[in-house]
């Protein structure tokens, strides 16, 4: 009997050594002269067991015949040549499939043949070796028409078959009616994606046991204290030096307990590269490229979710990397380039949050073509004097490719803008340095976590709001310059030179007619407190500005909002908003304030770029 | 919330389903409350808890029923004033609540005048198919059930605002 819940940790071991394994192949790969199978044996023999021990005997089993043909390696009976790594992450992708097929259904089986029919190639082959033969690897089909006991075209059809759904079979079998046929799939659909919904909600993470020994410590601390401050309560002593004390130092192990509750979601990129390079691999020696992947920071830690969020864009920056940027061997004779192109993935962590930068050496990007293009299809006109930058963010533009010929890889022109749509849905920047001939390089900034942001509360039509200050290039006063009318009815102003827009923030939040319907109650004494000690401690940066304006910077526009005042800066913990208030426009979260009560985030951003939108239209 | 338990007592419908057992008294259970004079009654099970008025945070652009956001432990909650949705005078009093409804979009918290009581209404007494007018979509509508002498308009609350737009888009810039 298979028990779902051992199977699921089972699951979470097994995904880890398999992604080892795909390290290890990789460094196989490296090192293919002198190859060490220790790594990879341990791998096998790890998740050999512990399939066995849940009851997976299959999956125990398949692994044990790779097992079989790493041994053969180990002994030196075969040699390591590259079509062998390739073996092995062939099936380090059946293992990965395997997996995730058995996340949603734990009867699950993939089709293992291949890998199968492979192994036993192998160890056919070093039989043979030893009378003195070789062999080419061959597949059934090919070695039955060889036989001569069929045709080409019988085993086209029976390979046709093979691929048939098990519906399609049991309808042309007789044995179930073809109307039934869409009950069932309909059935299994909504089964399906109940699964899938229910997966969400127990959606685990891996977290290192000394973040986890660190939190329980502090909240051990916290309990001394508190129950310093409930005596002091009970003997009406809360004046004392040393109740006080125990809330400064409750106080302070509250906001590390909260460091080290939200480094619990942190994990390193170090999965996330790995899979990078495993794809720049696999796209390099379709197209026989010859790459170098170099990696660094992989250390670097990130939150869960950005890292999700990220992975698809990232993936898709080094496809374009490989398949447009590096040069094919042939190409890159003609050059002062060595043979090798040469990838950089690099994971950097400062004080604004995490940059994951890509640099290759390839070609770089084509200012010439990228402008034609563009002319071509009326993004801008030919007389459009355009900065390097400028260039630059044209490949952003949906539909934009520059590939002569579409590959199976990219060059479908869909793709720059979703990747940048992506990476500033995460609060992210991306940004292009270029040189032709000599590269290009890929910056992802990054924030480190979605959690808590630095927020500057803002009133507007007498509402309090929320910027994160991490959208804004900087506050103006709108006293210190001259406005002018922009002829429309809309001002604007000469900031250094370059001419801004002003918006008045008030039009997009106009004051709310409905009334304020409960004002907070502050009848005890502690409240009322509480409220003294918030008040204190709001960091007022108003007063000397007396028309505080917001500036945003978008690429290459700039943008004011003209807001009543600013109120305060301090540390905003986000909240999500649940679907309902999702769907509000205007807002990307919500938060509490410090008197307790909700507050929301603009998306200042979001609105700035609709503004610009509007205005080139 | 004593203050606002109401004089329809809660026993008064139960009635001896113990020889079934298959019985599931809370599939039957439905809060009571007014909006204006209205009596309305929702699934308990939707309901996830009532709480006293909150302090609510107005936001601009929304329809005219959804007052703002209120701060439920932690969680941002959007709150509907039903006595706006069903046009009724809103006048507030001292026995106003906040019923928390769980939604498909999550928890939404609705304004009512006076939360009554927790009743058991058992199918018997709930008319499914009345010849009566409503303001909102006849599918979320349970029936008018019938406690002694009073009628309930059985609904779906947390299915209805779960499917409401709160943007307002004609006054919007945004």
């Amino acid at each position: 009997m298979i028990d779902p819940e051992i199977v699921e940790i089972f699951l979470e071991e097994a995904a880890d050594i398999v992604s080892s394994w795909e390290k290890e192949c990789l460094k196989l790969e490296k090192e293919i002269d002198n190859p060490k199978f220790d790594g990879i044996f341990r791998c096998a023999h790890n998740i050999k067991g512990s399939a066995k021990s849940v009851g997976l005997d299959e999956f125990g089993n398949f692994v044990h015949k790779i097992e079989d043909v790493i041994n053969l390696l180990k002994s030196g009976e075969v040699v390591l040549v590259p079509k062998l790594v390739e073996f092995l992450l062939t099936a380090h992708s059946v293992m990965v499939g395997w997996i995730e097929g058995l996340r949603k259904d734990i009867e699950y089986k993939p089709q293992t043949d291949n890998v199968l029919k492979t192994i036993d190639d192998i160890k056919a082959y070093v039989a043979k070796q030893s009378e003195g033969f070789t062999v080419n690897w061959k597949n059934f089909g090919t070695v039955a028409v060889e036989s001569g006991e069929v045709t080409e075209e019988q085993v086209a059809r029976a390979v046709l078959l093979q691929q048939r759904k098990l519906g399609e079979i049991m309808v042309d079998e007789g044995m179930i009616a073809k109307e039934a046929i869409g009950k069932i799939l309909d059935v299994q659909e909504k089964n399906n994606e109940k699964a899938q919904s229910s997966k969400k909600s127990t959606e685990t993470i891996r977290i290192a046991a000394n973040k986890i020994d660190k939190l329980i410590q502090l909240i051990g601390e916290l309990s001394i204290h508190q129950s310093i401050i409930s005596h002091s309560k009970s003997t009406g002593t809360l004046d004392s030096y040393i109740c006080g004390n125990a809330i400064n130092l409750a106080e302070k192990i509250n906001s590390e307990i909260q460091t080290q509750a939200l480094s619990l979601r942190m994990v390193p990129l170090e999965n996330l590269f790995q899979r990078v390079e495993r794809i720049i691999r696999d796209i390099a020696r379709s197209q026989g490229k010859k790459v170098k992947v170099h990696i660094k920071g992989s250390d670097v830690e990130l939150d869960k979710t950005v890292i999700e969020q990220i992975t698809d864009p990232l993936i898709h920056i080094v496809r374009n990397a490989v398949d447009h940027g590096i040069e094919t061997v042939e190409e890159r004779a003609q050059t002062t380039k060595s043979e090798f192109a040469n990838i950089t993935i690099l994971g950097i962590q400062d004080a604004t949050g995490i940059g994951i930068i890509v640099k290759d050496d390839g070609r770089g990007l084509h200012r010439k073509k990228i402008v034609d293009k563009a002319i071509k299809m009326g993004i801008i006109s030919a007389e459009d004097h355009l900065s390097q930058n400028e260039v630059y963010q044209l490949i952003f533009h949906p539909g934009f490719s520059t590939a002569a010929q579409i590959t199976d890889v990219s060059g479908r022109g869909v793709g720059m803008d979703v990747v940048k749509q992506a990476v500033n849905q995460v609060g992210g920047h991306l940004a292009i340095e270029s040189e032709e001939g000599s590269g290009s390089t890929f910056t992802v900034n990054l924030p480190t976590t979605l959690s808590i942001i630095d927020g500057l509360i803002v009133e507007v039509s007498g509402n309090k709001y929320i910027v994160p200050l991490m959208d804004l290039a900087e506050i103006i006063d709108l006293n210190e310059f001259k406005m002018e009318n922009t002829g429309s009815g809309d001002m604007m102003l000469n900031l250094r030179g370059k001419i801004v827009p002003v918006e008045s923030l008030e039009n997009y939040f106009p004051k709310s007619k409905k009334r304020v319907v409960f004002k907070k109650k502050r009848g005890t004494r502690a409240e009322k407190e509480q409220a003294v000690i918030h008040e204190e401690k709001k960091i007022v940066t108003a007063g000397e500005i007396g028309r505080p304006a917001l500036i945003l910077e978008l690429g290459m526009d700039k943008i004011a909002f003209a807001i009543d005042s600013i109120i305060a800066q301090q540390q905003i913990v986000v909240r999500p908003l649940n679907e309902q208030l999702a769907h509000l426009a205007g807002y990307n979260g919500g938060t509490i304030m410090a008197d307790g009560d909700a507050g929301m985030i603009i998306a200042l951003k979001d609105i700035a770029r609709r503004y610009i939108e509007e205005c080139h239209k | 919330m004593s203050d606002s338990r109401s004089n329809l007592d809660n026993d008064l419908v139960r009635k001896n389903h113990s020889k079934d057992e298959s019985y599931d008294e809370n599939k039957y259970k439905y809060l009571l409350f007014t909006v204006g004079d209205e009596l309305f009654g929702v699934p308990l099970m939707g309901v996830r808890e009532v709480v006293e008025p909150q302090p609510i945070k107005p936001l601009p652009n929304t329809i005219d029923h959804f007052l703002g956001v209120i701060n439920i432990r932690g969680e941002i909650v959007g709150v509907v004033d039903l006595r706006i949705r069903f046009s009724h005078e809103p006048k507030d009093s001292a026995l106003m609540a906040m019923i928390i409804f769980e939604s498909a979009v999550g928890p939404i918290a609705a304004l009512v005048d006076k939360v009554e009581s927790v009743s058991v209404i058992d199918d018997e007494d709930v008319d499914k198919n009345p010849n009566i007018s409503s303001n909102f979509p006849i599918e979320y509508l349970i029936g008018i059930g019938k406690i002694k002498d009073r009628l309930v308009t059985l609904i779906n609350l947390n299915k209805v605002l779960g499917v409401e737009t709160l943007n307002k888009f004609r006054a919007s810039r945004v």
